[in-house]
């Protein structure tokens, strides 16, 4: 039985770091890092609608796999990026289906049931299990980004939840994430005891309160405990020198620039230890209205939905192709930048572990079996590169298990988890 | 009398037994329980359980679906026998009445709202009207219209349809609702977001000045800290929608003695005050459940100031003004007459062009439509006037809700108005710029005209562009959404999500490309897993397949002639736009106020229509059939509702 899921723990306790709070025996053996070793990182890069999967599949296992069209992308960098294929996410497999299967749940496998609200379940996803743990360390515990900031369900813009139906929202202004990595939290002399004030009120109404009422105020209180953090965080630690990056005043109307703009203050996060834990959405489901910035102008949720037996989908599955690539190469470019900043004895990569994928496999089945997966970095040693490696039905939260424990969170397991996946290294 | 009336109630509710077992249950027996039963349980449901009143009663979550397949003649499906009107109209009204019936010797369930955090649009016109920052209208100004409509409006919306004072994240949907309490989270970093825009707007010297001229500093004594005092208690009421007690009005004036201390001046230490304000939460949540089960049932009537507050929010998206604070604080709020008085006058407030924005673009689900970027080839003429083109269709749209609202008209006319409001980009896509009567001025791209309509292809909310545009792929056009979204925004219809099992598509007959998307469609819904539903979503949409994918009028679609006709589900026919026009004015017309209801009362409470909502949603509709279908009488029977005036205070799950 994991923990997680007994819904009888009150979702205080879950937020309250779930993931430190087993410490298991026979996780000891686990080696655990030099003390001065270079903190590891864990990004999670979310694409929406599945892939072209016939063009996305290496056609061959090993170190010299042949990569399909899309992957062939990965050229500049293939030595860091292990591909992973035949790994399930079923979340438990009942109830309804949609994109929102794809995106709810993709990072924490929870399993569908009635007490759901909005008929999808969601429960801590794994960067926060992450955050949790080692948050505490880092001017910001986590950094939640996304391209796309239309209005829609919440269970299409989210990957990255606190606890059941507490999605974390994301940001998708550079300078608004700029500013939150770089400018210290500017408390005017009342900011500290306009907190305590409004810490003591959310108490004393809480108190009153049960059920869902008393999780939507527990949310403020924990938001206000996680800024005094940030705020006693930045009096201990100064920064002296925050970054230069020249950043447009909005949202650069070029998806592909905003993209970029985005991973590069992603990099400068990580480069910089501001933050160790972070999630991307290149766009939320169920994907772009169109892709001009390709010349594709088809809107991305109509390819994913294209047969490839008929005429229509074979005349225009290639620009699902086109589009699966755009998104790869923007992972791409990300790596390289990574790959080239020292530290320590090799460089940030090296510390990083970074899980790029879609929640679906074909957008237009809907399924989610063999869904296309991507790992990068070196895990700090724990993972290696330059790979396609077959799996068969294995869960993703056997993956989620794996990189937690990279992450040092010990627990046991997660969802329909069974062990931490092998053979990353 | 009292006695009587109670006895009298216990007779119906015996009388509602003996109708169950004598003549309703025969009829489930002879529709539904032969494949709704232990052994072979179509749809995951067994009714065969519900052999008595009592098992229904205590088993009532399922009666909602199955009042919706009755209803809306899904079941029993078309090949098998069906129950005469009279059956199935005994059935759906006594299922209404039970699903809405408290337990023995109760009170009816308004149903709970959770702490209900503010929306982005609610935060901004919030913290607007707290201040008194002046707010901009840009339709919605009956009075400087004589009390109507003006003949030309001069408007262009614009991206984001109005600068807001801040700049806040999108907030997620459910129920095609922003507003509704269980998708309003509060993470981290919009709590951040919160703090630094209460220390901004607070240091903000136009602001504080608006403030303090607002509240008429001057006037009452000028610069004495009991004025002051006096200010931010006034400012703690409006903030919190409520008197704040002892212990909040010492926490928060204590920030103005603080700052005094701190040796700052008056005003400054007002602003700290506000600062603190702008981050309670009793602020940024509007709480209501408060003093938990010391009711019967955990039911009690909502306060004035509570009461207040939900009609300013469904209306304004805003606190209430000193009008409606006033009547909260005289205690006659909880008259009916006087709530429904008060939401008359607010709909014709300029205020209330936040709730048409709002709520219409919602519901009809184009709040997104600036970023919906059709192709080239299909703008084809428009390319060259692609600026503002969406904002323009969308802008079509809230001046026909803003008619519909100001002239109090049957809402009927949302779909089948009589006239429409134009711009020259409209005329274009319209083809109307020809048809103009000779002296009739034609508008520039940022005037709007109201031209009568005789041409019944045009006007309307399902033969609009902004619709017709936002449920088309860039390319072509998409019957099957558009389709689903007539059925679910305008006929309020439950579809059922797409089949776990999909990839049986892959074992479908394959359809070649170079016919009609008709035929293609046809051919893909003759499998007979498909056919279930598109069956049913199909039709509708191919009715709109007279209208190209920005809502530009064809004859032809792929060389062929396009065939308008089909029917729903219950065997409902309709021809084109102007049969579907026909069928919501005519045999449909409570199914349209009834999603609209839906729509309504979802926005105005913040949660989902539940089971035990249907006999008000149905008693709403009937009130509004008797009297034309006029907005306001939907408007004033959402808010003088059980539900709406009452509440429950303790949550479902807990």
């Amino acid at each position: 039985m994991n923990i997680l899921h007994k819904h009888t723990l009150s979702r205080r306790t879950l937020l309250r770091g779930a993931g430190s709070m087993l410490a298991l025996p026979w996780l000891e053996i686990m080696a655990a890092p030099p003390a001065k070793a270079s903190p590891l990182r864990s990004v999670f890069m979310f694409v929406p609608g599945g892939v072209n999967h016939d063009e996305w599949l290496p056609k061959t296992e090993g170190e010299d796999y042949e990569p399909g069209k899309t992957l062939a992308a990965l050229a500049p960098v293939k030595q860091h990026v292990l591909v992973l294929s035949g790994v399930n996410a079923r979340h438990g497999e009942v109830g309804a289906n949609g994109h929102p299967l794809g995106t709810a749940p993709w990072l924490s496998s929870a399993p569908i049931n009635d007490k759901d609200r909005g008929g999808y379940c969601t429960d801590i996803s794994v960067d926060q299990l992450i955050a949790n743990h080692v948050g505490k360390d880092t001017r910001l515990p986590s950094l939640e980004l996304g391209c796309d900031s239309d209005s829609r369900s919440m269970h299409e813009t989210n990957i990255s939840w606190r606890g059941p139906a507490s999605p974390m929202g994301k940001e998708f202004n550079p300078r608004d994430i700029y500013n939150r990595l770089f400018a210290d939290p500017k408390a005017d002399v009342y900011r500290t005891s306009i907190l305590d004030a409004v810490r003591e009120d959310a108490k004393r109404l809480s108190s009153r309160l049960g059920g869902i009422d008393k999780e939507k105020l527990d949310e403020y209180f924990e938001a206000v405990r996680s800024i005094e953090r940030r705020i006693d965080f930045a009096s201990r630690h100064q920064l002296e020198h925050p970054p230069e990056m020249r950043l447009p005043d909005g949202v650069p109307a070029n998806y592909i620039e905003h993209a970029h703009l985005l991973t590069d203050l992603l990099v400068l996060a990580l480069q910089t230890d501001t933050t160790r834990v972070s999630t991307f959405m290149l766009n939320n489901e169920p994907g772009r209205a169109s892709w001009n910035e390709i010349g594709v102008k088809e809107n991305h949720h109509g390819l994913a939905h294209l047969d490839p037996r008929t005429a229509e989908g074979r005349d225009k599955l290639d620009k699902l192709q086109r589009i699966d690539q755009a998104y790869v190469e923007i992972f791409v470019r990300m790596i390289q930048k990574l790959a080239a900043i020292p530290e320590g004895e090799g460089t940030v990569l090296d510390h990083c572990q970074i899980a790029y994928g879609s929640g679906l496999t074909w957008g237009r089945l809907h399924n989610r079996d063999n869904i296309p997966l991507l790992l990068a970095g070196g895990g700090n040693g724990m993972i290696r590169g330059g790979r396609h490696v077959r799996y068969h039905g294995e869960a993703f939260a056997d993956l989620h298990l794996a990189m937690l424990r990279n992450a040092g969170v010990q627990i046991e397991r997660t969802a329909d988890s069974k062990e931490p996946l092998k053979g990353l290294a | 009398m009292k006695r009587i009336a109670i006895l009298m109630l216990a007779c119906a509710i015996r009388a509602q037994a003996q109708d169950f077992s004598e003549s309703l249950l025969p009829t489930l027996k002879t529709y539904c329980i032969d494949c709704h039963n232990e052994k072979k349980h179509e749809g995951e449901l067994n009714l065969a359980l519900f052999d008595s009143e009592t098992a229904v009663l205590s088993g009532r979550k399922v009666w909602k679906r199955v009042w919706e397949m009755l209803h809306n003649r899904e079941m029993p499906p078309p090949e098998e026998e069906q129950p005469s009107e009279a059956q199935r109209l005994a059935l759906t009204d006594w299922i209404e009445q039970v699903l809405a019936r408290p337990v023995a010797g109760g009170t009816p369930d308004p149903g709970h709202v959770p702490p209900r955090r503010l929306t982005a649009v609610q935060y901004n016109a919030t913290v607007a009207d707290l201040f008194g920052v002046q707010r901009r209208t840009t339709f919605y100004n009956l009075d400087r219209n004589g009390g109507g409509m003006p003949r030309m409006v001069r408007f262009v919306l614009h991206r984001q349809f109005q600068e807001p004072l801040v700049h806040l994240p999108p907030d997620a949907a459910t129920h095609g609702f922003d507003s509704l309490a269980e998708s309003l989270s509060l993470p981290p970093f919009l709590m951040e977001k919160y703090l630094d825009a209460a220390q901004k707007l607070t240091a903000r010297e136009d602001i504080q000045q608006a403030f303090l001229r607002r509240t008429g500093r001057q006037q009452r004594g000028g610069d004495s800290a009991e004025t002051d005092r006096w200010i931010i208690a006034d400012a703690l009421k409006r903030a919190f929608r409520r008197p704040p007690d002892e212990q909040e009005l010492a926490r928060y004036t204590g920030f103005y003695d603080l700052a005094i201390k701190n040796g700052e001046d008056r005003t400054k230490a007002i602003s700290v005050a506000l600062q603190a304000i702008l981050v309670a939460p009793q602020f940024l949540f509007r709480l209501e459940s408060g003093v938990a089960s010391e009711e019967k049932d955990s039911v009690r009537p909502l306060t004035d100031h509570e009461l207040a507050a939900r009609l300013s929010y469904f209306l304004w998206d805003t606190i209430p003004d000193r009008e409606l604070n006033y009547a909260a604080d005289e205690g006659r709020l909880r008259d009916p007459a006087v709530l429904a008085a008060q939401a008359r006058r607010m709909l014709r407030d300029p205020r209330a062009e936040e709730f048409i924005r709002d709520f219409s673009l919602q519901w009809l689900r184009i709040q997104n439509i600036s970023s919906h970027a059709p192709d080239p080839s299909v703008l084809g003429a428009f390319n060259n006037r692609l600026k503002n083109f969406n904002e323009a269709l969308a802008s079509e749209v809230l001046l026909l809700f803003a008619t519909v609202m100001a002239e109090d008209r049957s809402v009927l006319d949302l779909v089948d108005p009589d006239f429409t409001w134009l711009n020259l980009t409209l005329c274009g896509v319209y083809g109307i710029e020809n048809q103009l009567a000779p002296g009739v001025a034609k508008p520039n791209s940022a005037e709007w005209l109201r031209y009568p309509i005789t041409d019944r292809r045009r006007g309307g909310v399902i033969t609009a562009g902004a619709t017709l545009m936002v449920n088309s792929n860039p390319t072509h056009t998409n019957p099957i959404k558009r389709g689903k979204w007539l059925l679910e925004c305008v006929l309020g219809q439950t579809l059922p999500p797409p089949l776990p099992n999909v990839p049986n598509l892959d074992a479908t007959p394959v359809v070649q490309g170079g016919l009609p998307i008709r035929e293609k469609l046809a051919r893909h819904s003759a499998d007979a897993t498909c056919a279930s539903c598109h069956a049913r979503i199909d039709p509708p949409g191919f009715a709109l397949e007279n209208y190209d994918a920005i809502g530009v009028w064809r004859d032809n679609e792929g060389g062929a002639a396009i065939d308008p006709a089909g029917m729903l589900k219950d065997g409902t026919k309709f021809n084109g736009p102007v049969g579907l026009k026909d069928m919501l004015r005519g045999p449909k017309r409570n199914e349209f106020t009834r999603c609209l209801t839906e729509h309504l009362f979802t926005y105005a409470l913040g949660r989902p229509v539940q089971y035990y909502d249907i006999a008000t949603i149905q008693g709403i509709v009937k009130k509004a059939e008797a009297d034309g279908y006029r907005f306001s009488t939907l408007i004033t029977e959402i808010i003088t509702s059980h539900a709406f005036r009452y509440l429950k205070t303790k949550p479902d799950d807990s």
